[in-house]
């Protein structure tokens, strides 16, 4: 029986029950209230998504009571992502206050990319669980062993990390005693650049940085300059305005090939990004990580699942947005 | 349960009108001309005020309708929530949800061309119709650049109390200055930057960062690092060591790479610099800080940094860098991205206790900022917005396509020879494995580094990239 857990990106309360009857483990999600979004919203938002036209966040205090119902009748845990890489001075406070709100309601763990917000919140005695998000920083094992005494639950390895530096930290970790969750991209959004160094916005109103077109030139002497326009990863499907066909499994990032690797490396709990997807979206790719761990259950051996895995869930070629390119053979 | 039906839009974003009853928050679930309705998991609270935050977006801020006329009917019921409709005939509210539909659609129809610039064209004004434009070269772009800097600084005199670095970032620098002395060298690098008509070039350079903050394959071998060491030692130059962030594959190079500066430092009784880029690295470091002092890196000195703020909602039109400066009580704009947690003192006695950390890289990023207490570096005059772990250049040489990225192990420097181009008029230039901006203001007014040095600034770091 495979061990590693499916965590998927909810965009709003009323998917949750859809995605756990997919096959999520547990989901993530950020909460945004309208007291933040109206005082720091347009330029400190409280997480990466900071889009206002979309379903990307949990927005209001009762819409999070409403899930709590529902995470008590389903029993899989939902984590809040409060994951701006940075806040302001003032804004420390504020946020030490919400997320005493949201352990009131019965959420107890977060997922945090500010080390000085871990900090603070470990100084104010709270408590909560905290997954150390993907976007923290570069995480090897002397960064992980720096933070241990913040008590971090989870580590979540950033995008661009291999598996075979995944379990060389996972390994150390372990070789010390540290009882710790590890969490690893599994599907969509694989970006062009690093989470945790990526420092431009992601507006409404302005493309994003890594999406602006550019040429591949020369840096003193003049070449035949490539036009290229990145339209591959970066928005959810539903920021890309696609509404009607599903767009295919793996198009904007796919780590499934990776699977046993990852699940070699001590790996818990796979990522499967897409807060604010096409609900349809999110329940094909949850049910096709669950069918991908369901045939590694079945086939141990790695060239063998990838052979199934392909076959069943990628019939028509895959799109080669590779999150662990150069891993495996292809 | 049978209620009157409103056929409204269902499931409009929370962040684009929410709904506040009492103590409150609620979100609305369908909103139509004569009224909407909201959800809670329990009772309704005791009514007696209900106020609603429409979202504009031309000016990024909500503008608040009280709802002083209107009927409750409690709606359908599931086993999560309960729905009420409130219905209302209050003019500000149909005539703001009017708006809200029209904007809502209008950009969802923009979206829809899937074309980015244009949205923001339509939107904010940005210039789309230029991002055809852009220099043929990454050396002319840079030429023209600092054409404009050296022009507009004429007549400028740099600053008092300011130090003096220059960046030994790539093999062309380190070579250069391995085989230059002294102003020999110096001169040689404003003039290959285009800046040896600049004030700055007037400047005696005081120290060298070698090393790169971004990319580690281009941080120097060994035989070459000891012997810029030794060359900074013979010129009287202080060195700082920029240290990318290490993944762990390469953390026993670290360690090894760390020891062996440490060992020199400590055979000539020295004290260096190095700047961190991961914890990782800065907590290696905990037991050498007699001889090796944790700075904190770019990359871990996180801020909003991004070459669209001109056209950004907020902060279009605003001064980036007020002509007052730190005397200036500006509120909201470029005010409210001038402080990181950096500026809180708990944090930054965490890092001095955890870390040894107590110096912190930053960077001219086209506005002012607020400088953390103590005593920290400024380089100029580009700025990280974006990087990444893998190289996107070796991506687009190596395999055709930038986002076919993989972990590299023996890079043949692509980056020597090419850069990614961007639309000039953004003022940025893609270079290894990253993206920079270019501040404008920066090297054309040096009463910025002036405020800069009176904020507690005591050194300018020059990278030319």
């Amino acid at each position: 029986m495979h061990t590693m857990k499916i965590t998927a990106g909810l965009g709003c309360a009323d998917d949750y029950i859809r995605f756990c009857e997919a096959g999520a483990d547990e989901c993530f999600c950020g909460y945004v209230s309208l007291a933040w979004a109206e005082r720091y919203g347009l330029l400190s938002p409280l997480n990466r998504r900071e889009v206002n036209f979309y379903n990307v966040q949990i927005g209001a205090k009762s819409e999070l009571e409403i899930l709590r119902g529902m995470v008590q009748a389903y029993g899989k845990r939902v984590h809040l992502t409060f994951n701006s890489l940075f806040y302001a001075p003032e804004q420390y406070p504020v946020l030490a206050d919400t997320i005493a709100q949201c352990m009131e309601l019965g959420f107890e763990s977060f997922i945090l990319a500010d080390p000085a917000l871990l900090v603070y919140l470990r100084q104010q005695g709270m408590d909560c669980e905290v997954h150390i998000s993907g976007e923290f920083g570069e995480i090897n094992h002397c960064a992980a062993e720096a933070f241990l005494p913040l008590a971090p639950s989870r580590i979540i390895f950033p995008r661009k990390n291999s598996a075979a530096d995944m379990a060389q930290c996972i390994a150390y970790l372990k070789e010390k005693g540290v009882s710790m969750e590890y969490e690893a991209f599994a599907l969509n959004e694989l970006c062009q650049f690093s989470g945790s160094f990526c420092n431009s916005f992601h507006c409404d109103e302005l493309g994003h940085l890594c999406r602006t077109p550019y040429w591949l030139g020369g840096v003193d002497r003049e070449e035949e300059c490539v036009w290229e326009l990145d339209s591959g990863s970066g928005d959810t499907a539903e920021q890309r305005g696609e509404e009607e066909a599903l767009p295919p499994l793996g198009l904007t990032g796919c780590g499934l090939c990776a699977l046993p690797e990852l699940g070699q490396a001590g790996i818990t709990h796979l990522k499967l990004v897409g807060r604010g997807n096409y609900a349809d979206c999110m329940e094909r790719d949850i049910r096709a990580v669950r069918l991908a761990l369901n045939i590694l259950d079945d086939v141990r051996d790695a060239g063998a699942y990838r052979k199934e895995m392909k076959r069943r869930l990628f019939a028509g070629g895959c799109p080669k947005q590779c999150y662990y390119l150069g891993e495996y053979p292809l | 349960m049978n209620r009157k039906k409103i056929n409204g839009a269902p499931m409009i974003p929370f962040a684009l009108l929410a709904c506040r009853i009492g103590e409150s928050e609620l979100r609305v679930t369908e909103l139509a001309a004569e009224g909407f309705t909201v959800r809670c998991a329990g009772e309704l609270p005791p009514c007696e005020e209900i106020m609603l935050s429409f979202y504009h977006s031309g000016a990024g801020t909500y503008r608040r309708v009280r709802l002083r006329e209107y009927t409750i009917e409690a709606g359908e019921e599931t086993h999560f929530f309960r729905e009420y409709l409130v219905l209302t005939k209050q003019e500000d509210y149909r005539q703001e949800t009017g708006r809200l539909f029209r904007e809502y659609q209008n950009y969802i129809s923009l979206k829809m061309t899937g074309d980015d610039g244009y949205l923001s064209r339509e939107l904010v004004g940005y210039p789309w119709e230029r991002e055809e434009e852009h220099f043929r070269t990454f050396e002319e772009q840079k030429r023209v650049w600092m054409r404009e800097a050296c022009e507009g600084a004429a007549g400028q005199k740099f600053p008092d109390g300011l130090a003096l670095a220059v960046c030994l970032d790539s093999a062309k620098w380190r070579e250069a200055y391995l085989r230059l002395d002294g102003e020999e060298f110096a001169a040689a690098y404003w003039a290959a930057n285009h800046l040896s008509g600049h004030p700055i070039a007037g400047h005696p350079v005081d120290r060298i960062y070698v090393g790169n903050q971004f990319c580690s394959h281009l941080f120097p071998e060994e035989e070459e690092f000891f012997a810029v060491l030794e060359k900074a030692r013979a010129q009287g130059h202080g060195v700082t060591l920029m240290l990318p962030a290490a993944q762990e594959r390469q953390m026993q190079e670290r360690v090894r790479l760390l020891e062996m500066a440490a060992e020199w430092c400590e055979k000539r009784g020295i004290r260096m610099e190095a700047v961190v880029n991961d914890w990782g690295t800065a907590w290696l470091l905990r037991d050498r800080h007699s001889v090796l002092e944790p700075v904190l890196g770019i990359l871990l000195n996180r801020r909003r940094k991004d070459v669209h703020s001109p056209y950004k909602i907020g902060l279009a039109g605003r001064e980036a860098y007020p002509r007052d400066g730190y005397g200036l009580e500006q509120q909201g704009g470029f005010q409210e991205l001038s402080g990181t947690g950096l500026n809180s003192a708990f944090y930054r006695t965490y890092l001095r206790e955890t870390f040894g950390i107590a110096r912190y890289e930053m960077e001219a990023c086209g506005y002012l900022q607020k400088i953390p207490e103590g005593r920290h570096s400024l380089h100029l005059p580009f700025y990280q917005t974006n990087t990444s772990a893998y190289c996107p250049l070796y991506a687009a040489c190596h395999e055709g396509s930038r986002g076919r990225q993989r972990p590299v192990f023996a890079c043949p420097e692509y980056c020597r020879t090419h850069a990614f181009l961007y639309p000039s008029h953004l003022g940025m230039a893609g270079r290894y494995n990253s993206l920079f901006g270019y501040d404008r203001d920066i090297l054309r007014s040096l009463r910025i580094l002036g405020e800069y040095a009176r904020a507690g600034m005591d050194r300018v770091v020059i990278g030319m990239l």
